[in-house]
Parts: structure tokens; C-alpha cells; sequence
């Protein structure tokens, strides 16, 4: 199937340029803004009297900022923007009652801001992931039904029966989403005991894999074909990847409580479903690599593609690290250690944050019609993104794996965190690190914008 | 999917807990028992931690694995949540797990923890949580040989000013001032506010004024919350091996690698409440009643030696590593044994009495007769003839009549011991009651009933005094049906 890479060309009149340049706008952002508020967080390890004593600027009300932003306002911002990108591109059709979307975008982002300082305020609702305070997820849960629809319907107006891969993930990502996000706004606070956890296991794990892993293979699956002009390696491993991912993903959220009164067979289930993972997995990895054949020698020049193909690598070694995790003999000193944290972040940020950052640089220069502002510039940020990552999950994962151990050896508990405070300062230069190479990114989309209007 | 299928599973939904209990004889026996819903106040607390975010770095649950029942405690199970809604499990510990915190400290302790975590524990990494408190600035003056607050109308709004009832605050060097809250968090407190600088040498600090810090209503909610985590599974820490050593005669190396290491270790651990000086003066002892021990003094409460006598090295090693109750000295057991060793060798340089006085052997004290309804019989009579109700009251409350006048050797207010939550300082054992009755508690106005009483007699009490908490709630005192 070659449909992305041919799609990548045509329809050009169907694309609302100033529309996706508006979400993608604001999902730089976004992008600029939480994972920053990350990387001022992580110096209270080493610094507790930095920003001490004031509740809004306190751990327990920054923490849930980083992730819910992360999540909802760089990730999934920059992700809607490009499907804005793809959708008319793989349908032949413009977005159904696209111009709505300027108004949904003010929503959107309202609604995050109001988030942002709700969480500041103290407005959690106890479930990780899902703190967000109930009237920003319902109006979360509108906006995605909202796009739900208006995909759909796009969808079935496409010009040529075949669905391409992405749209298939597109589909899934949304009305997954939509579901869970009932289950969000109704769990917390009505399901009581034990089952609490089993659900909340489940629905953290669903914002994961059915939310942010069907959006990041709608983005790779386009852009990467369209980016290298080549068409995507196999169909079947595609269809391998999609419905293993739909089997296997529903089971595994109770890994994030093993050992914990829900019940042995039920963590089971999840160990092994976990486990299965490595099939969708390695199958779209394969699908990937595979489309890169023949372009290599391009590889180094094809910005998009090496975000998307670096990304991909570190999705391999994450997910990987993600499934051993999830076994039980693994899980004893690694559990409640920073393993767990150096995971979500090469998982989430150096995986899909990654590809959404990718897709956002093959598309700016687009809409506006120049090529980026500096090469140069965007291989600063490259490096400097994706070392920053990589040092970081390096860093985090090794010292959850020594003080798991030390702990499991009887160390006390203070003996235990004080041999590990020097990693801290490690990730905090690294989280820095990572901040400095998406500014210099929005500097050089900013300045290709500049160059463009002056020309 | 997967939600659906464990909740399906009747276990997952029982309130029924393993649960510690004292039997009337004085024993600890394990039965299934219902756990009880939070109090609004518990609540209100919960509702707090989850605000503030403190489950982030708080887990809680221990797992069966990695050493946990012997770092935290017992093994967590299905119905300590029952009543959990949102659950906190948490999935990362940057602090230690919390399900096991409950009476592992007194109130004041967490207080003084939450204001500042690193008056407590020097090295500690955890927020500062200020904004749950009220501070409030008060003038100080000077009126011949007393210091007194100025009766502003801001102090006013505090405290009824009601002068039979004064409320002793210990400000610390800074001026700054720990006011215990009401039991319900409301204000006024009822009282007035007056200053014991004795531990200052009388000296007021020399800010002029002092800063009041008074937790608020969340915050004793909050702390609420925190004892109650844990004691659904009763008096666990009775039984908890690591916890309770035994009486030992173990001898401590003083030689001078082994006090500079025991100084490293109180550096770490010891300093914030009993001070640089060891007299009992850290950063955080304004927050704490009783206060911290002064080593200077070298006087202990808990010895196997005769009564006014330095104790054993082993009795120091058994109070470090088991805590004392209900104060705001935790248990230390987690701490290496040569830590804990060395800390003692450090200690005994404060105080010269170390060097001058010979060492006491430890009493040998007879083993305890079995219990009998006969001895348990005999136990409350004698409580009354010996009169322990003065101080310890009728039902064994700590509420005796002369409860609330009684002073410590250093002059300062002291309580009795509830005998009916069965949090006992010395240890939980009969001989370990035994052993307090018989040779009393130094410092303390709990004397040696070594001459007064016969051995029997002493044993007879103590079954009493143990029987006052069978089958007891630890937090709450109140009695669990079964």
C-alpha cells in the first residue's frame, strides 16, 4: 500500500492551512509550557526549599500539571492539529464542518487553562493521569466526541473505499478515548475498595494505549511513508499490529498494582497480556524500519524522518523495558522506583512526543509553502531532544533498579534515597536539556513562518 | 474487560480484615473483624491528602514481597480499603509507604513535619505544607520575672483567654511558637496562651515577638486521616517482631570510632528534636509534648535498673529501636544495628554522669505467673487500693482526678498513660508492665512500687492494666464487638 506517501501530495486544495497552523501553534505551546513545568519540579528532589512552602507551586499540585499537560494540552494538541493534516489528505474530502474547529480550538484551550488552574487550586480528583477536575473532562469528553463525529463522518465520505492504516488507528484512538473518558468521569468516585485501583489500573493504561499509542501510529503511519516517499513495508504486519494491539491493550492495567489485594489471577492476566505486547509492538516497528528501505542514504537530511525513526527505536527499547516490568520478579525492586518514571518518560515523550514533533516539522513547512528556516538549527534540537531523553531514561532506570535493590537488601529507607540524589540532578539537566531543544524548535518554525511572509 | 472481572470476585468487596487484638488475659490474638468507614473529620482529612498531592510520593499498600511486611508491617489486604473512594494506592515512593503510619507517632510529631519536614528529619526532600497553618505574630513583654504574650485581638481570636486554663506554649530560640490544636480542629482554643522559657534559660527570644503557628481544621483532619491509616488491623505492632525486641544485655563499644559514627548517625536522625546539645532543644521540639529527652540529664524512663540509676546500654538499644509511643519518637528498627549501636555510645557523651556513676546490673525480675480470672480479679482491686486510678483514672483513661496537675521532674505537664488504647511505652508485654510498676519510671512522677507491693500484687496489676485495652481499637480506645 503506498496510499500515505501518494497522499502526501495531492489534495492540497482540500487542507485549512490557517486552521492547522493555529492547533499546531498551540500545541508548540503546550509543548513549550508542561514538560518544563516538569523539568522545575524535578529540582525540589535536590533543592525541597526551592519554590518551598507556597501550595500552588508545591509537588503534589505541579506533579499532576506536567502529566495532564503533557498528555492533554503538547500531545494530544499537536496530535488533532495533524489530523486536521491527514484526514483530507487520506479521504480525498475536506473535514466535515471543518471551520467549527476554530471554535473548538478556543474550547480546547480554554479548557486546558482552566485545568491548569484548577489542578494549581487543588481541584484532584485522586486518580493519576486522570486529576483533571470533572468539569474540564466533560468538556474534554464533548470535544473528543465532537472530533469523533466529525471523523467519521468525513471518513465515510472518502472519495476511494480502501482505509488507509492511519485512519483505522484514527477511528480506534478516538472512540476508545471517548470511552474512557466515561469511565473517568464516572470511576473515582463510584466505585469503592480494592476495585477503585483495578479500574483506575485500567483507565491510566487506556490513556496510554488506546489514546496516545493508536494517535502516535496515525501520525508514524502517515508521515513516515510521506516523509521517505516510499510505501508502507507490509499491509498484513499492519493488520497484525492493529488488532494484536486491540486484543492485548484491554488487559494490562493492573500491572501498575501488582502484589496489591486485587486478585492473583487478575494481575496475572495482566502480566501476561503485558507480555503479548511485544507483538503489535514489534510488528508496526518492523512495518517501519521496513519502510525505510532503499532511503537510508536520504535519512540524515530528512528531518521528520529521523525524529520519526529515532523515535521509533527508543519506542523499541521502552515498550520492551514496559513488558519486562510488568513480570512479577521484575516488578519487586523496580516498582514505586524511578524505573517506572524513566519508562512513562521515554514511552510518552521520546516515543510519541517525538512523532508528534515530527509530523508538526514535515507539516509547518508546508502550509507555508517554504522549506525550514535552518537545518542546522533543527539538528540542534534534534540532538538535543533525543539525547536529552535517552540520558534521562538511562539515568532514571538504573537508579530504580539500585535502590530496588538496596531496599530489597534491607536498606533504610533514607540510606536509600540519599544514594540516589545524585541521578536526580541528572534528570533535571536532561529535562532542561530537552526544554532548550524544543524552544530552538519553535524558534526555527517560528522563523520559517517570518522568512515566508517577508518573501 | 478487566475492570469488570476482579470485581466480580466477592473478595474484592469484603470489609473483613486480619485484625490484632488483646484478649481480657493479656495476650494478642488475630481475628477477622469488620473495618469502620472514616469519621467526617478522617474525611475531610483524606480529602486533603488527595488535594495536596501527597499520594504521589506516598504509596499505600505493602506487598508480600522485597522485605516490606518486615519494613512496614503486615501484608496489606482487600478490606483495609473497603472504604476508599477514590483508592490511594499510589505507584511511586519518594517517600516511605504510609499504610502502616497510623500510631506511629503522636499527633504533634506529623505537626511539626508538615510545617517543616526538615525540623524533623534533616534530610528530608518532602514539602514544606505551611499554607495549613495559621501563624500569627504576637508581641512578648517583659513583666518582672514572667514573659507574657500581648493579649491582642488577633491572639483573642484564638484562644478563649480563659485564665484557669493555661495552655503552656515552649517557643524556640526563633520565636517561633507551636500551638497544639482542639482534638476537633476548631477554634477558639479554649485557655490562655502562657510561655514556659525555662528550656531558653527564662530568656524570651530576642525577636520581641513570637510567631503562633496553629494548625487549621484541615490539618488536624489531616492528621486524623494519617493515625487512622493501619489501625484497622489492630494492635499489629505488638506482634510485630521487628519492633519489639527483647530485653537484651548487649554492651556497647564506646571507643572513638564508634561515638563518631553514633554522631554522624544522630546528625542524620536525632538532632531535630533532641538538639545539637542533646538537651532535648532541635528545631522541632517547640512542636513536641512530652519534649524531647534532655541526655544531659542522663535521666531515662525505661530500665531494667534499679529506679534513679543510669539504665543498660541494652534498655537505650530496645527504646531507640522500638520507639516510644504516642510521642513523636518513632521506631527506628529500619536503622542498621551497628547505627542504632553507635548512636547509643554518642548519647552517653552528653551527660557526665556517664563517666562518674558506675553501672547498675539490670534487676532480675521473676517470669510472669499465668493469667487467671482470679489474678485479673485481684489486679483490679489492688488498682483501686494502690491507688493508680488517681493518675490513670477509674477505666484506666489517663483522666485520674490528679491527671491534670501533674508535673514532670523538670516541671513541665505530663499525662498519665490511657491504659485502654493499649499503647504501652515500655513495651506490651506483662513483664514489661511488670517491670515499669516495679521499678518506676525515672523522671516521671510514676514511681517504684518495688517496696510497696508484692511481686504477685505487681502481676495482678499489670493483667489488669492490660485487660483494660482487650479487645481495644488502638486509636480510638473504643471497644470492637466480638
Amino acid at each position: 500500500m503506498s496510499a500515505a506517501a501518494e497522499a502526501a501530495t495531492r489534495n492540497d486544495a482540500l487542507l485549512n492551512p490557517p486552521l492547522i497552523r493555529a492547533w499546531l501553534a498551540w500545541g508548540l505551546a503546550w509543548l513549550l509550557i508542561f514538560p518544563t513545568v516538569g523539568a522545575i519540579v524535578s529540582l525540589k528532589f535536590n533543592r525541597p526549599e526551592l519554590l518551598d512552602g507556597v501550595a500552588w507551586l508545591s509537588f503534589g499540585r505541579l506533579r499532576p500539571i506536567h502529566v495532564n499537560g503533557v498528555i492533554w494540552g503538547a500531545f494530544s494538541t499537536l496530535f488533532i492539529g495533524l489530523c486536521h493534516y491527514v484526514v483530507p489528505r487520506l479521504t480525498g474530502v475536506r473535514l466535515w464542518r471543518e471551520e467549527g474547529n476554530w471554535w473548538l480550538l478556543a474550547v480546547w484551550n480554554l479548557n486546558l487553562a482552566l485545568g491548569v488552574v484548577l489542578l494549581a487550586l487543588g481541584w484532584n480528583r485522586g486518580w493519576e493521569a486522570g486529576e483533571l477536575p470533572l468539569p474540564t473532562v466533560i468538556v474534554l469528553f464533548l470535544a473528543l466526541v465532537w472530533l469523533t463525529v466529525q471523523f467519521l463522518v468525513t471518513i465515510a465520505r472518502r472519495t476511494s473505499p480502501p482505509l488507509y492504516v492511519s485512519l483505522w488507528y484514527l477511528i480506534a484512538a478516538f472512540v476508545w478515548t471517548d470511552v474512557n473518558l466515561v469511565l473517568l468521569m464516572l470511576g473515582p468516585d463510584s466505585i469503592p475498595g480494592i476495585n477503585n485501583a483495578a479500574w483506575h489500573g485500567l483507565f491510566i493504561h487506556y490513556v496510554v494505549g488506546l489514546w496516545i499509542t493508536p494517535a502516535g501510529y496515525v501520525l508514524i503511519y502517515f508521515f513516515l511513508p510521506a516523509a521517505v516517499r516510499n510505501p508502507i513495508y507490509s499491509h498484513k504486519l499492519s493488520l497484525i499490529g492493529f488488532w494484536s494491539l486491540a486484543f492485548f491493550y484491554p488487559f494490562v492495567g493492573i500491572h501498575h498494582y501488582l502484589y496489591s489485594p486485587i486478585a492473583d489471577w487478575a494481575e496475572t492476566i495482566a502480566i501476561v497480556s503485558s507480555m503479548m505486547l511485544i507483538i503489535p509492538v514489534w510488528t508496526v516497528l518492523q512495518n517501519f524500519f521496513g519502510t525505510m528501505a532503499g532511503r537510508w542514504h536520504e535519512f540524515p537530511q530528512n528531518l521528520p524522518a529521523k525524529f520519526l525513526i529515532v523515535g521509533s527505536v527508543l519506542y523499541l527499547i521502552g515498550c520492551f523495558q514496559g513488558s519486562i516490568e510488568a513480570l512479577r520478579t521484575v516488578q519487586r525492586p523496580t516498582h514505586f522506583t524511578d524505573f517506572v518514571v524513566g519508562h512513562s518518560h521515554i514511552t510518552i515523550f521520546g516515543t510519541f512526543v517525538v512523532w508528534a514533533i515530527a509530523g508538526t516539522v514535515y507539516v509547518w513547512p508546508r502550509l507555508h509553502g517554504a522549506p525550514l528556516w535552518s537545518r542546522a538549527v533543527g539538528s540542534w534540537s534534534f540532538w538535543l531532544i533525543i539525547v536529552g531523553i535517552s540520558a534521562m531514561f538511562v539515568v532514571l532506570t538504573l537508579q530504580g533498579v539500585f535502590q530496588g535493590l538496596s531496599l530489597m537488601a534491607g536498606t533504610e529507607w533514607h540510606d536509600s534515597v540519599g544514594a540516589i540524589r545524585p541521578y536526580w540532578w541528572v534528570r533535571t539537566i536532561t529535562g532542561l536539556g530537552m526544554d532548550v531543544g524544543i524552544s530552538l524548535l519553535v524558534v526555527n518554525l517560528m522563523k520559517t513562518s517570518l522568512a515566508r511572509r517577508v518573501a | 474487560m478487566q475492570g469488570v472481572l476482579p470485581t466480580l470476585v466477592p473478595e474484592s468487596r469484603t470489609r473483613e480484615v486480619t485484625r490484632a487484638v488483646r484478649t481480657e488475659l493479656g495476650g494478642v490474638t488475630w481475628v477477622r473483624h469488620p473495618t469502620s468507614d472514616y469519621t467526617p473529620l478522617e474525611r475531610l482529612g483524606r480529602e486533603v491528602y488527595i488535594r495536596d498531592g501527597c499520594w504521589y510520593c506516598h504509596s499505600q499498600y505493602v506487598r508480600p514481597v522485597a522485605g516490606e511486611a518486615a519494613r512496614w508491617g503486615p501484608v496489606s489486604e482487600a478490606g483495609e480499603y473497603a472504604w476508599d473512594q477514590p483508592h490511594l494506592l499510589s505507584t511511586r515512593r519518594i517517600g516511605p509507604d504510609l499504610s502502616r503510619v497510623g500510631l506511629k507517632y503522636a499527633d504533634d510529631w506529623h505537626y511539626a513535619h508538615l510545617w517543616n519536614p526538615r525540623l524533623v528529619v534533616p534530610e528530608s526532600i518532602m514539602p514544606s505544607f505551611r499554607w495549613l497553618f495559621d501563624v500569627v505574630v504576637v508581641p512578648v513583654h517583659r513583666e518582672g520575672e514572667t514573659v507574657r504574650l500581648e493579649a491582642t485581638p488577633a491572639l483573642a481570636r484564638y484562644f478563649s483567654m480563659d485564665r484557669s486554663k493555661p495552655v503552656v506554649l515552649f517557643p524556640d530560640e526563633s520565636g517561633l511558637t507551636f500551638v497544639a490544636p482542639r482534638p476537633d480542629g476548631a477554634l477558639p482554643i479554649d485557655g490562655m496562651p502562657t510561655l514556659d522559657l525555662a528550656h531558653l534559660g527564662g530568656r524570651a527570644p530576642a525577636t520581641g515577638a513570637l510567631r503562633l503557628v496553629i494548625p487549621g481544621r484541615q490539618t488536624v483532619a489531616l492528621v486524623h486521616y494519617l493515625q487512622k491509616l493501619g489501625t484497622s488491623r489492630g494492635i499489629w505492632r505488638d506482634v510485630f517482631e521487628p519492633q519489639n525486641p527483647p530485653v537484651t544485655a548487649i554492651q556497647v563499644a564506646d571507643g572513638q570510632e564508634a561515638v563518631a559514627r553514633g554522631r554522624a548517625v544522630y546528625e542524620r536522625r536525632c538532632i531535630g528534636c533532641h538538639g545539637a546539645r542533646g538537651d532535648g532543644n532541635g528545631r522541632a521540639a517547640t512542636f513536641l509534648s512530652p519534649r524531647p529527652r534532655d541526655f544531659t540529664t542522663a535521666v531515662f524512663k525505661f530500665r531494667t535498673t534499679p529506679s534513679g540509676t543510669l539504665p543498660t546500654d541494652g534498655d537505650l538499644y530496645r527504646t531507640v529501636t522500638r520507639g516510644v509511643r504516642w510521642t513523636g519518637m518513632p521506631t527506628w528498627h529500619e536503622v542498621p544495628e551497628a547505627d542504632r549501636r553507635a548512636v547509643i555510645a554518642y548519647i552517653k557523651t552528653f551527660s557526665p554522669r556517664w563517666r562518674e556513676e558506675p553501672r547498675p546490673a539490670a534487676a532480675t525480675l521473676p517470669p510472669p505467673p499465668p493469667p487467671t480470672a482470679e489474678l485479673l480479679a485481684r489486679g483490679r482491686e489492688l488498682y483501686r487500693s494502690a491507688k493508680c486510678y488517681e493518675c490513670h483514672g477509674d477505666g484506666g483513661k489517663g483522666d485520674g482526678p490528679s491527671a491534670a496537675q501533674l508535673r514532670d521532674d523538670f516541671e513541665r505537664p505530663i499525662r498519665p498513660t490511657d491504659f485502654t488504647r493499649g499503647q504501652f511505652k515500655a513495651g506490651a508485654g506483662v513483664a514489661d508492665v511488670f517491670r515499669a510498676l516495679t521499678l518506676g519510671l525515672d523522671g516521671t512522677p510514676m514511681p517504684s512500687f518495688g517496696d510497696a507491693l508484692t511481686d504477685e500484687e505487681r502481676w495482678a496489676i499489670a493483667y489488669h492494666v492490660l485487660s483494660l485495652s482487650a479487645w481495644a481499637d488502638p486509636l480510638t480506645g473504643e471497644k470492637v464487638p466480638h
